[in-house]
């Protein structure tokens, strides 16, 4: 396992669907990845649960000494990171 | 919000120095006005002396005009560089005029701008008849009905060149004028960028001259008129013909709608965050557009309207201020003073003008088919949109069906704009009849809803032409208030009241149970990692945030989330 993890969720990132992808991340983390990044192409929707994990998770790779990345979000949910404020405490990649 | 293409807005001055050449930029693209006109006046008998007077007095109409529409103070002018240029809807009138003679032809003209004054009092009533989408149509055929004037020329149509022309070096100068517009537009900087039409013109005469494309009798014309000279009025005395009142009120008409075309494209370029047509702002445009008119017929020149090439220029050439309203206006009305000059703009190779003419359609056509699919369309107005432009493109490519028209329609059915604007707003009102505006959508306890909302509110934005951006958001609302309910708040089913008019989209989920929480500052991470509330609290957060009006209201067991977007 290298130190940079990568996963790629598709459809939604909502309470129907987050404990599939906070099973994952974990998945992730417990095999020793310190940083995450997250291919957000194929996301078409963020809820606050979502958002919640996402928060969880960063702030685990923080402790690790890592970071959560996002990469290829659409401008809908872009604006919805924005909005929270949480490109505090994740970076937003193109 | 000035859009960052501009590189001056509505509201910027460029320096004195650039206002020059700006304004001299647009007074080239008002020269294909002049030459409709001289070809208008040509189907009536009017001397040579008479149709230079005409033209002269056209220039000064054309230039105060320019001037009362950049005007902002007091209920005359728009604010905006949109100059009036010869309105070709008025061409039959002026056909059915000429046998009364000049006084009656500029007397009825002068009539016609107090009526279209009139008129333009009353489109603040009228702004139902025009939402987006009717507007879109109407702005990409004001880009589209200018081609049949720009093609032949610039391809050097044998009818559009002196004879004995040599058509092949003709194509060339159009060729080379339009693709040195193209490259300033797209890889120019600062200067280039903001002169691309002129930069054109000027390389298409360097061309023009080198391959022997400018005939030697347009230097001898140029060489023979005097540097000064006082126009003259052609007549002294108005007259007044009642048999032509009706065709000149329905050519006021189809220029008014033209005029509406082409104020809202003004607003639009002008503003990033345009949504809807100001109809305040557009009445005081077409009042000072009438105001011209009426000067112009007491002036004894014909019937004016907005210029959709010279705005096409503005938006092209990243320069919208209506300061260069002021420097156009007092550079066309001492054209009218200086016969030298008049002549040589006039003398401008018609492929020249051609080219200016389709790289300036180029910018009108995208900004109305922009605006028309910036809006979800169901099949009423993709109806009402193919229908409008079929029927008015038909004016233009096939004008013989009209022939057999009664003549007061002339005015509307000769002008592929007016057309297209009579059928697109006659077909949006009839289309509207049985289509509501209303829905509801009763979501079920306990399953999922995610496609139920996005599905219902696609096909209810595309019902109504809402903006695309205020469905994707309600859509995404929708998500957020349903996910926080199921988080306990109810056990039983939800109601999705929407209803739309042209300023809001208006949400109202009712359900039996809790009111959903909303704070005024958002969750910090220690809250929402810790607190049990908190991811209701940023769900609730975040739809104050994305929502323009946000209310809960409790009546018994029933608890009101009542949303609204602005449209």
């Amino acid at each position: 396992m290298t130190d940079i993890a990568h996963y790629q969720p598709v459809g939604r990132f909502d309470a129907t669907t987050i404990k599939q992808h906070e099973a994952e991340l974990r998945r992730l983390l417990d095999a020793g990845a310190h940083s995450i990044e997250l291919d957000f192409s194929g996301i078409e929707f963020l809820s606050s649960a979502g958002l919640r994990v996402l928060l969880v998770t960063a702030n685990l790779t923080e402790v690790k000494g890592g970071t959560l990345r996002l990469k290829g979000t659409r401008p809908e949910i872009r604006e919805v990171i924005l909005t929270v404020g949480f490109d505090d405490i994740l970076q937003l990649n193109d | 919000m000035k859009p960052a293409n501009l590189t001056y807005g509505v509201d910027d001055t460029p320096p004195l120095s650039l206002l020059a050449s700006l304004g001299l930029q647009q007074v080239l693209m008002a020269t294909a006005g002049w030459i409709v006109m001289a070809a208008m006046l040509a189907t009536i008998t009017v001397s040579p002396g008479d149709t230079q007077s005409i033209l002269r007095m056209g220039m000064i109409a054309t230039g105060l005009g320019s001037m009362l529409q950049a005007n902002r103070r007091g209920p005359i002018g728009s604010g905006f560089f949109c100059p009036p240029i010869i309105a070709p809807a008025f061409f039959s009138t002026t056909v059915l005029a000429g046998p009364f003679g000049l006084p009656t032809l500029f007397g009825m003209t002068a009539v016609a701008g107090v009526f279209e004054v009139g008129l333009s009092r009353l489109l603040p009533r009228l702004r139902m008849l025009f939402p987006p989408e009717v507007i879109g149509v109407v702005m990409t055929m004001v880009g589209i009905a200018v081609l049949p004037a720009g093609l032949p020329r610039l391809l050097a149509d044998p009818s559009t060149l002196s004879a004995g022309a040599d058509q092949s070096s003709n194509v060339a100068v159009g060729l080379v004028t339009l693709a040195v517009m193209i490259a300033c537009t797209v890889w120019g900087r600062g200067v280039t960028k903001l002169f691309p039409m002129l930069i054109g013109i000027v390389a298409g005469l360097l061309s023009a001259v080198a391959l022997g494309a400018i005939p030697h009798e347009t230097f001898q014309r140029i060489a023979n008129a005097p540097w000064l000279g006082v126009p003259h009025r052609p007549i002294s005395s108005y007259a007044f013909e009642w048999s032509l009142l009706l065709p000149f009120t329905i050519a006021c008409f189809a220029t008014s709608l033209k005029n509406i075309g082409d104020l809202t494209l003004c607003q639009k370029i002008n503003d990033a965050n345009w949504t809807r047509t100001d109809m305040a702002a557009v009445s005081r445009g077409a009042t000072a557009q009438g105001v011209a008119n009426v000067i112009g017929g007491l002036l004894g020149t014909l019937s004016h309207n907005t210029s959709s090439g010279n705005v096409g220029l503005s938006l092209a050439s990243g320069a919208t201020s209506r300061t260069i309203g002021y420097s156009f206006g007092a550079m066309v009305v001492l054209c009218a003073f200086t016969p030298k000059v008049a002549a040589a703009i006039t003398a401008l190779p018609a492929p020249i003008m051609g080219a200016s003419v389709i790289y300036c359609c180029c910018f009108m056509m995208l900004s109305g088919i922009q605006l028309l699919t910036s809006r979800l369309l169901d099949s009423r107005r993709i109806l009402m949109a193919g229908c409008a432009l079929a029927f008015g493109l038909s004016a233009g490519l096939s004008p013989h069906l009209y022939v057999n028209a009664p003549a007061f329609l002339k005015p509307i059915l000769n002008s592929p704009v007016s057309f297209t604007a009579l059928v697109a707003v006659l077909m949006n009102v009839l289309l509207q009849l049985g289509n509501r505006r209303r829905l509801r959508l009763v979501l079920p306890a306990g399953s999922d809803h995610y496609d139920v909302i996005r599905d219902g509110l696609q096909q209810f934005g595309a019902s109504v032409a809402a903006r695309k951006e205020i469905i994707s958001t309600a859509t995404e609302s929708l998500h957020h208030v349903m996910e926080s309910l199921d988080t306990g708040l109810t056990n039983g089913s939800v109601t999705v009241d929407l209803a739309y008019d042209e300023y809001n989209l208006d949400v109202d989920v009712s359900y039996d149970g809790q009111p959903i929480v909303l704070v005024k500052t958002r969750p910090d991470r220690e809250t929402l990692l810790n607190d049990p509330t908190g991811l209701a609290q940023l769900s609730g957060w975040l739809l104050a945030q994305r929502t323009d009006r946000i209310r809960v209201k409790t009546d018994g067991e029933r608890c009101h989330l009542l949303l609204r977007l602005a449209n």
